[in-house]
């Protein structure tokens, strides 16, 4: 008795296709669905519209360190909270939440499920989600977070940071649910594919860590709102929680896209992937080493600089090159079918390594990018919090390019969206590595007042800049898949010649997914039908 | 679209199980995280944030602490007799075994109560937010344990469960004994180490 056995490929009769419930039609089967793909695609429509809010909100900041002599266009006491702002709303409102939003969506098809596991959770996961950030945005508009000047909304951004975490916990304890007890027979754990194991191995880290935030969330209310004895007042509140956005941490947000990329590149490569094993493997030890960092900064930031954490933090980033090699390398072995998705994903997994192996050198005693006490990062800490997270939603727009037309049974122009995938390149190069230049001058990292030596003006006005272009393309990106999934060319059931199961329904999927549970025999069960 | 070959039924998926296991690691973090808090700041005695510990007039009552641990044990015992005895087609001593759990768990909850009103510390202190957080935390924990029971009773009362299907009650079942591990964590931190 395990819970990852495989289910008995000959066992009974075959199955009746599932009955369903109709949906009510219109807004309302929108705000009262349960079907994951639904859930899915809501997950990734909000999470892009937060991904626009939170970029102006960088571009605002970006302008505003351009005359590093004080602030034009805020108000002064505002900066510490646009930027707390920033930084929870696009870990937290914008990348988690898109690539969990993808999951939701994609694994159930992938692993042959005629549904997500506790589909309603998943819907409340969504919509929790969805007030927690609402709450959370209005808490900093009303002078709250972390550095806010009133309490009670200072009280309210924490109690909205256990809303929104606590949702994608239940997001992510479906994913995990749904790979470990709904795959198709015969699917066993070896074979199923790479982004439904990168959404699992995802959603356990997630499971396991965030709780911890969720924790320390409830300590700090407590403290914060009946006798700030504990934490110190709202300027102290950052120590505590600021774990969950150190660059450890924000790996874990972007674990699923790793998968994502391989399944991606494999598909474009028309041919098997030999080193299935390693892909699994390295995401499983990018996920791993990952945890165990992040979890050492929990309670001791002290050891940011310590060896072991510089040496698991680099494991983890050596982990993500090596998808990233192996997956670019199966793009040699045949003649490949470059589409807009594999860009996408390549470059933004090359800029998630970047984040990666940026974040491992924050430590690195000689290059003093850390000081003592929190708020003294150096910009460094903002140019690899970018790498991470916006190459994480170039990510998740290269997969949007590559299921979206299964979700929505269109294709987006592919044209449009590669020059999307270039520009969205460029933008993050210049938003992040400024910062990155800035780090090693000394520049702080949430700060638009300083003295620095260095052409700091420049790099920054370059990182502003780049705020604004990110912006533009997710905005086109979103009008080119508003424009493409309603009246582009139909995508047909396997628009990419792909390999895995839910290119063997139709597009989009059916009521219950699959009318007949296919038997699985290898990883590429399409490719085994194709070849036979 | 492609046909390939239809597949046989599956065996039922054990989505709450797994569901359940996958619920309780991260109630546990929870906790465990709470703890690692204040194992952390116990720590620093005399270093400013905390200059005593533990603060005078503070009153630690052991005998109610270890009987709720006591009890709670005799939770997971009852919950897994639950198990057995569906397993058996022993619908009536299942059941006598849920309600059985849902008394014990409401009897650990009023020993939390109890210790509560005997603790002698206000809530605004170092001492007073971290105990009374953590071990408020791990109530609402056991109030989901009791609230499961109770739901897993009804069901089984109703004739819901069968040898042949008892997956709601080994969920069940996991989840009291997982609230039991985190509780054996709380009382060796609050209650033993202090």
């Amino acid at each position: 008795m395990t819970m990852t056995e495989t289910r008995p490929e000959h066992a009974a009769p075959a199955a009746a296709p599932a009955t369903t419930r109709p949906e009510p039609s219109g807004l309302a089967g929108w705000i009262m669905t349960g079907d994951y793909r639904r859930v899915g695609r809501l997950y990734v429509g909000f999470s892009l519209v937060f991904a626009v809010a939170l970029l102006a909100v960088g571009a605002v900041l970006g302008f505003e360190k351009i005359d590093s002599s004080g602030t034009q266009l805020i108000d002064g006491d505002a900066v510490g909270q646009l930027f707390s702002l920033y930084r929870w709303g696009l870990a937290l409102g914008v990348a988690a939440p898109l690539l969990l939003g993808l999951a939701v969506a994609i694994v159930p098809m992938q692993v042959g499920a005629r549904s997500i596991a506790f589909p309603r959770a998943a819907a409340l996961s969504l919509w929790a989600w969805v007030l927690g950030v609402g709450v959370m945005v209005g808490a900093f508009a009303d002078n709250g977070g972390p550095g806010g000047g009133n309490s009670e909304a200072v009280d309210l951004f924490i109690a909205a940071l256990v809303l929104v975490v606590a949702a994608l916990c239940v997001g992510a304890l479906c994913v995990a649910t749904t790979v470990l007890t709904l795959r198709a027979p015969g699917m066993t754990l070896q074979r199923i594919p790479m982004a439904a194991w990168s959404g699992f191995a995802g959603s356990a880290v997630v499971l396991v860590s965030l709780p911890v935030l969720v924790g320390l969330s409830i300590l700090l209310y407590a403290d914060h709102r009946y006798g700030r004895v504990l934490f110190g007042g709202n300027l102290q509140l950052g120590e505590w929680i600021d774990w969950a956005l150190n660059p450890t941490q924000l790996y874990l947000y972007a674990v699923p896209a790793l998968g994502m990329l391989a399944d991606v590149t494999t598909t474009a490569s028309r041919s098997r992937q030999p080193l299935r094993g390693v892909l699994t493997g390295f995401v499983g030890i990018a996920a791993i080493f990952a945890f165990g960092a992040s979890m050492q900064l929990a309670f001791s930031p002290e050891l940011r600089g310590d060896f072991f954490y510089i040496a698991v933090t680099l494991g983890s980033a050596l982990a993500v090159l090596a998808v990233l090699v192996v997956s670019v390398g199966s793009l040699a072995a045949r003649k490949p079918r470059i589409t807009a998705a594999t860009v996408f994903v390549v470059l933004g997994s090359f800029m998630l390594f970047v984040g990666q192996a940026a974040g491992a050198m924050t430590g690195y005693e000689r290059l003093e990018l850390v000081g003592p006490t929190y708020g003294s990062d150096t910009a460094w800490s903002l140019g690899v919090f970018n790498y991470v997270l916006l190459g994480a939603v170039l990510l998740g727009m290269g997969a949007l390019c590559h299921w979206g037309p299964k979700l929505w049974g269109r294709r987006l122009p592919e044209g449009a969206a590669i020059g999307l995938a270039v520009i969205g390149f460029l933008a993050v190069v210049l938003v992040a590595f400024p910062d990155l230049v800035a780090g090693l001058l000394d520049q702080p990292a949430y700060a638009v007042d300083f003295d620095v030596d260095g052409p700091t003006e420049l790099l920054n006005a370059l990182s502003a800049a780049g705020y604004v272009l990110m912006a533009v393309v997710v905005v086109a990106f979103g009008l080119l898949m508003v424009r493409g999934f309603s009246r582009g060319v139909p995508a047909g059931d396997d628009p990419w010649d792909g390999q895995t199961l839910e290119w063997a329904t139709s597009s989009p999927p059916p009521p219950g997914t699959f009318d007949d549970l296919p038997v699985v025999t290898s990883p590429e069960p399409l490719f085994d039908r194709k070849e036979a | 679209m492609l046909a390939l070959p239809p597949a046989p039924a599956p065996a039922r998926p054990r989505q709450m199980l797994v569901g359940t296991a996958l619920a309780a690691g991260a109630a546990a973090m929870l906790v465990m995280g709470q703890l690692a808090a204040y194992v952390s700041i116990r720590k620093t005695e005399g270093s400013g944030l905390t200059t005593e510990w533990l603060p005078d007039g503070v009153v630690i009552n052991e005998i109610a602490s270890n009987t709720m641990l006591i009890t709670l044990l005799c939770t997971s015992v009852m919950a897994q007799w639950a198990v057995y005895a569906m397993h058996r087609g022993d619908r009536r001593n299942a059941g006598i075994a849920l309600v059985l759990t849902v008394l014990f768990g409401a009897a650990a909850i009023n020993a939390q109560v109890f210790i509560w009103s005997v603790w002698g510390v206000a809530f605004a202190t170092v001492y007073g937010t971290l105990v009374y957080t953590i071990t408020g935390t791990f109530v609402a924990l056991l109030v989901a344990m009791v609230l499961m029971a109770g739901v897993m009773a009804f069901r089984s009362f109703g004739g819901r469960y069968s040898p042949k299907d008892t997956e709601g009650l080994s969920a069940t079942a996991l989840f009291v004994h997982a609230t039991t591990v985190i509780f054996c964590a709380v009382w060796y931190v609050i209650y033993v180490l202090k």
